[in-house]
């Protein structure tokens, strides 16, 4: 591939486009009461970088991205608590049309299942063009015109035909470049694509990771994507955050996360990958045990009962989020450092919040 | 032209149900107690002499083989003759095409006050799900659905009719003999429409493409209308074409009641003359209009759903 990677202009005000601090999401357990499904996530996002966001389902990721683009109340739930700044507004004390205005243009979405995520009885077109025309001032024709521009940028063969094609036409691969299309459509400055490829052949996710890192990262645009594949997360992002039971547990640059994963549950996530090398009849190691269910203890550290580490403290004080020694932007919440050779050891000044 | 092709499919197994329908009418005559003769002259005056019913026979063809005379029915059926009735003598076609404008006024009107009235009590019973005006709703429609037809009737022509005197109590000729009877039998096609509606607008606000819609910043009545409505509505669709067939049936009730002259009133006055052509004239009118419109039905479906063009 021979395009150049331009990194756009840093524009005045904050160094994030995206600066999600102390986020709490709740959904309605029955009658008044919530329970909270994340606690104090903090996430930022600078101009023209990937944010992978990485843990096992129901870990928060996908609520906390809900809670960002004010998804939540139509799925039950709510945002208790936090701030979302984007662009200098804060997306959480938005009212619901003017972050309709954001949604579908500034911000694009791309959901986990191409089967679902298009409307079956629309084609294509009227759903691009739908749209591009809630966003921008384009007439029907030239709406058209883009549409198809767009279905040729995300490399979708025979595109005039597949245009005015309905969604049951088009295989996984082709329908997810449209929605990908789509999260371009309005010029964004985020896209927020969660679980893009969960859904896809493994022949094509690779394909349509590449589009989406080549055709962001040409325009400058700054992805968030949610996985709870390791996988996918580490051939995308600049930058991780690793999730657990609603918390942000582990948080660094890439090379940080995945060199030197500071949280026992990173480590655990990154062994159970299959090595290519190594030997094969080796069991895969796998974290034991489940995740706690929502709404249950509040004290110590959510991890404790699946982590090899584990000692009296970790049940009565919780880690906080708090960097690590000797490295800048490396946070993780533990109460011990983790040596390269498995070891490890506990870290001062790490002061339980809970 | 894969809609051509999915209509073409569906008119070719109509023609099994057509069969079906023709060989039971056809076999009416021959299912009721007695002679079929003897039936067909029962209205005549006085004694019948052997020598007239042999005659009638003939007349009839009732002495050739039960095979050609179904032929000769469903020939002359195809033709548009379905014979005379024994009364007066009357074609029994000329009478069905008589009494059919006042009961598609009626079946219509009926089916319009179904449509209109189920589809918005559901769409807002599922907006306020869980809360009063879905609550009141549901128990509304299924109170409805338990009352016997001709009890609201007579309800309705008490209430409206003889004590606030707002509409005629029977006949039939301008709107106003047309809004009660027709509210009485669309109210009660409605409380299945709004249920159904609500459960399948329901269903479809939670399907993945609506939460997709407002990711894509599209403003919430046009998710409303457009993508859920126009999805939850197929199913509705098909409910509509088999109301019409109870509309049409009802019509029996309905015109009897408010003494309104129409295709059901002609039914209901033949099986008590025991007018078999005519009985069995009606009978397969009415069947063949219920195929044609859910062929209709069916037809519509394929426009609103894409992937069912492909399916046939």
């Amino acid at each position: 591939m021979t395009t150049t990677v331009s990194t756009p202009p840093v524009q005045e005000g904050s160094e994030f486009l995206l600066d999600v601090q102390d986020l709490r999401a709740e959904f309605r357990a029955g009658g008044n009461r919530w329970v909270p499904v994340t606690h104090d996530v903090s996430l930022s996002v600078r101009r023209g970088e990937v944010l992978g966001v990485v843990g096992e389902s129901g870990s928060g990721k996908s609520v906390s991205m809900a809670s960002v683009l004010g998804l939540m109340p139509y799925q039950g739930g709510r945002v208790a608590q936090g701030r979302a700044i984007f662009d200098g507004r804060d997306l959480l004390t938005l009212k619901e049309r003017e972050l309709r205005q954001i949604r579908g243009s500034k911000i694009g979405v791309i959901f986990q299942d191409p089967m679902t995520s298009l409307n079956p009885v629309r084609s294509i077109q009227r759903q691009m063009v739908e749209t591009l025309r809630a966003h921008t001032s384009l007439t029907s024709a030239e709406a058209k015109e883009r549409a198809l521009e767009l279905l040729r940028l995300v490399r979708i063969p025979d595109a005039a035909r597949r245009l005015r094609a309905y969604p049951h036409e088009l295989s996984g691969g082709m329908r997810q470049r449209v929605m990908i299309a789509i999260a371009l459509s309005c010029e964004p400055e985020l896209i927020i694509a969660d679980e893009p490829t969960t859904a896809l052949d493994v022949t094509v996710q690779a394909d349509v990771l590449a589009l989406l890192r080549q055709r962001t990262r040409e325009r400058g645009v700054s992805v968030v994507i949610i996985s709870h594949d390791v996988g996918v997360i580490a051939s995308l992002a600049d930058r991780i955050a690793v999730m657990y039971a609603g918390r942000v547990v582990e948080s660094g640059s890439a090379r940080q996360v995945l060199g030197h994963p500071q949280h026992p549950y990173t480590l655990g996530l990154l062994e159970s990958i299959p090595g290519v090398k190594g030997p094969r009849t080796e069991r895969l190691p796998s974290i034991p045990g489940l995740p706690p269910r929502p709404g249950g203890d509040e004290m110590g550290c959510s991890f404790r009962d699946r982590c090899r580490f584990a000692v009296s403290r970790c049940a009565t004080e919780r880690p906080a989020l708090a960097e690590v020694g000797g490295e800048p932007q490396h946070r993780a919440a533990c109460h011990f450092a983790i040596s390269d050779d498995g070891r490890v050891v506990p870290r001062e000044g790490v002061v339980g919040d809970a | 032209m894969p809609l051509m092709r999915f209509l073409g499919a569906r008119l070719v197994s109509v023609i099994p149900v057509m069969l079906g329908v023709s060989m039971l009418t056809f076999g009416l005559l021959y299912l009721m107690p007695g002679d079929p003769v003897l039936l067909l002259v029962s209205g005549v005056e006085g004694d019948v002499a052997s020598e007239q019913i042999q005659q009638i026979r003939e007349e009839f063809g009732l002495d050739d083989p039960l095979p050609m005379q179904y032929v000769s029915f469903v020939g002359a059926a195809l033709t548009g003759d379905l014979g005379r009735s024994i009364h007066q003598g009357h074609e029994v076609t000329g009478l069905i095409l008589e009494a059919l404008p006042n009961t598609l006024e009626l079946t219509g009107m009926a089916l319009l006050i179904a449509a209109l009235v189920g589809i918005s009590t559901g769409v807002i019973a599922s907006l306020f799900h869980g809360r009063w005006p879905d609550r009141v709703s549901m128990f509304g429609s299924l109170l409805w659905l338990s009352m016997p037809e001709f009890w609201m009737a007579i309800v309705a022509i008490m209430v409206f009719a003889s004590w606030l005197g707002w509409f005629p109590v029977f006949g039939a000729g301008g709107i106003e003999f047309l809004i009660l009877p027709a509210t009485i039998l669309g109210l009660r096609s409605a409380a299945a429409i709004a249920r159904l509606t609500r459960s399948s607008m329901l269903e479809v606000t939670h399907a993945q493409y609506i939460m997709t819609a407002r990711a894509r910043g599209i403003g919430e009545p046009k998710i409303l209308w457009v993508h859920a409505l126009r999805n939850a509505i197929i199913p509705i669709v098909t409910l509509l074409g088999l109301q019409l067939g109870y509309l049409l049936g009802s019509t029996v009730v309905v015109e009897v009641v408010f003494s309104r002259p129409g295709v059901g009133s002609l039914l209901i006055d033949a099986v008590l003359d025991k007018d078999v052509p005519v009985i069995r004239g009606t009978v397969l009118f009415l069947a063949v209009i219920y195929v044609l419109v859910n062929l209709i039905v069916d037809a519509t479906y394929g426009l609103l759903d894409p992937r069912i063009r492909e399916a046939a």
